[in-house]
């Protein structure tokens, strides 16, 4: 739990001339799990999207692994590394099949193929039951697996974790975050964004609290679930 | 009753049809909804290669195609990496002016080095002249040569996008193709398989209609509408329904080439055409968007 996986230095980020991030530091060290919360708008999606080389930083820098600079990069090339984004709205291909969104997920790392397919089946094998069923016609918290399981195909370092609870009952976000805490388990270290912040800082190590694009409070979990103002003001309980 | 070597002609060629017609969709739905105008150009200039190739040679057409396919496959897939990829994400019409100008291009190629006067691949091809009995109907070898071929290439190309890396990178770059780049799929060299893999299809069919009627420079246009007129009646992105398309033009211009007359046979297409845009937009296949 000490190396430091990814490192982001000052990071800026602006939509043609609107800018929504300003001078963000977050860090993740290696096995950890990471919250990212913040309400909606307030930059969440940006940053991580920042991170996946989707977007690109005005100002500041990225580090992977300390040695590797990774802002300008493009989003295959981040992938690539080990850095491995599951969007918000799931976004699986619906006209291929379960197992043919796990095998595009698997772009990558085909040498490892056999293995990671039964390392997802085993951590969801209710794909494994689907595997050739169109994508499209899964459930919402099926596809939240899919989706999931596609991004660990790749084998990744770092997973990036995007609204995993949005439009899910529940129960079925229980679920996933049991997943959640075993895939980190498995040594993927996990940066994660939720609506549900209690929940998802029930798994993390550490937090970090956004509010219209800087980063304001970062601490233990613990911390954050036992501040009274905090819970207050961000988490919306008392 | 039309004859039924006429309808069986019409879908002979039509298949033909259909293979151009999906190299156009493929194009099309793969790299971001782009229009490939030079689609036809690629087909013709396909069908000359391999004239220059077998009349040097002395090789079969068709094995001449075992290396003209390569060829414009490679330079289909050189103009995406090199060319277009820069110019297709600022504007979806850029390209065309591009396309545009790579057909007015290739087309004056043509014209300088084989001439404007109409050619066929067919003196080539010494069993062009032989006939087959199908069905009851005598009718030339080279229509179901050109059937069989179409088909086979749909065939493999079907297996291709199904069970291959490439493949199934391709169909999620062209679904998703900001996520596809998430998870490692470079989107500028899948787009250049892309056109590849859609210009040699052009490529095939180009050569299959060498084969069966005679073609000067300028029908690169007219192959690329054509193209357009399949995809139109099948619906975009289906290859089925491109297939379907392609038949339904090829039997639409033997019946009417048989009942009015050859001049009528590209007007009655265009006729069904603008019928099936009129009552069915989406095509016969095709999904509502």
């Amino acid at each position: 739990m000490s190396e430091l996986l990814l490192e982001l230095k000052d990071i800026s980020v602006s939509y043609d001339e609107i800018q929504v991030i300003w001078d963000a530091n977050l860090n993740i060290k290696r096995g950890e799990c990471v919250s990212l919360i913040g309400v909606n708008g307030s930059g969440k999606t940006t940053l991580l999207k920042t991170i996946a080389g989707v977007v690109h930083p005005f100002e500041g820098e990225i580090w992977f692994k300390g040695t590797i600079r990774i802002d300008k990069l493009s989003a295959h090339q981040i992938a690539a590394l080990g850095i491995i984004y599951v969007p918000e709205g799931r976004r699986i291909f619906t006209k291929m099949t379960v197992k043919e969104n796990l095998l595009v997920g698997n772009h990558l790392k085909k040498s490892k193929r056999k293995e990671m397919l039964q390392r997802v089946y085993e951590l969801f094998p209710v794909l494994k039951e689907r595997e050739n069923q169109m994508a499209g016609t899964l459930s919402g918290g099926e596809q939240q697996m899919l989706a999931i399981a596609r991004g660990l195909m790749a084998d990744p370092e770092i997973l990036l974790l995007d609204e995993i609870s949005l439009g899910l009952s529940p129960i079925v976000v229980e679920q996933l975050y049991e997943k959640i805490k075993e895939i980190n388990e498995q040594g993927v270290s996990i940066l994660v964004v939720d609506e549900i912040p209690l929940r998802c800082l029930q798994v993390s190590h550490r937090g970090y609290i956004i509010r219209s694009g800087r980063i304001v409070f970062e601490g233990d979990s613990s911390d954050l679930l036992n501040n009274k103002d905090l819970r207050k003001i961000y988490l919306g309980t008392d | 009753m039309a004859p039924p070597e006429v309808i069986l002609m019409g879908t002979f060629t039509g298949a033909i049809y259909g293979l151009i017609g999906i190299g156009l969709s493929l194009i099309f739905t793969g790299i971001r909804n782009m229009i490939n105008l030079a689609h036809g150009h690629l087909a013709v200039l396909a069908a000359y290669l391999a004239l220059t190739l077998s009349s040097n040679s002395m090789l079969d057409p068709l094995i001449c195609a075992l290396l003209v396919v390569p060829i414009v496959f490679a330079l289909g897939a050189i103009i995406q990496y090199g060319a277009v990829n820069r110019l297709i994400y600022r504007s979806p019409t850029i390209p065309l002016i591009l396309f545009a100008g790579i057909a007015s291009i290739i087309e004056n190629v043509a014209l300088l080095v084989w001439h404007p006067d109409p050619r066929s691949l067919a003196p080539l091809a010494p069993y062009s002249l032989l006939t087959v009995s199908l069905l009851g109907v005598r009718l030339p070898l080279i229509y179901l040569v050109g059937f069989l071929i179409s088909l086979g290439s749909m065939l493999i190309l079907y297996t291709f996008l199904k069970h291959t890396d490439i493949g199934r990178a391709i169909r999620a770059a062209s679904e998703d193709p900001e996520y596809a780049e998430c998870l490692g799929v470079d989107t500028k060299k899948i787009y250049a398989y892309t056109f590849g893999i859609g210009g040699a299809l052009a490529a095939i069919a180009g050569i299959m209609v060498g084969l069966i009627y005679l073609f000067v420079p300028s029908d690169g246009w007219p192959y690329t509408i054509l193209s357009f007129g399949v995809i139109v009646l099948g619906g975009v992105g289906s290859m089925r329904g491109a297939f379907v398309g392609g038949v339904i033009l090829g039997i639409s211009q033997q019946l009417s080439a048989y009942y009015l007359g050859v001049a009528y046979q590209y007007f009655v297409g265009y006729i069904l055409i603008l019928a099936v845009l009129a009552l069915r937009p989406q095509g016969i296949f095709g999904m509502r968007v």
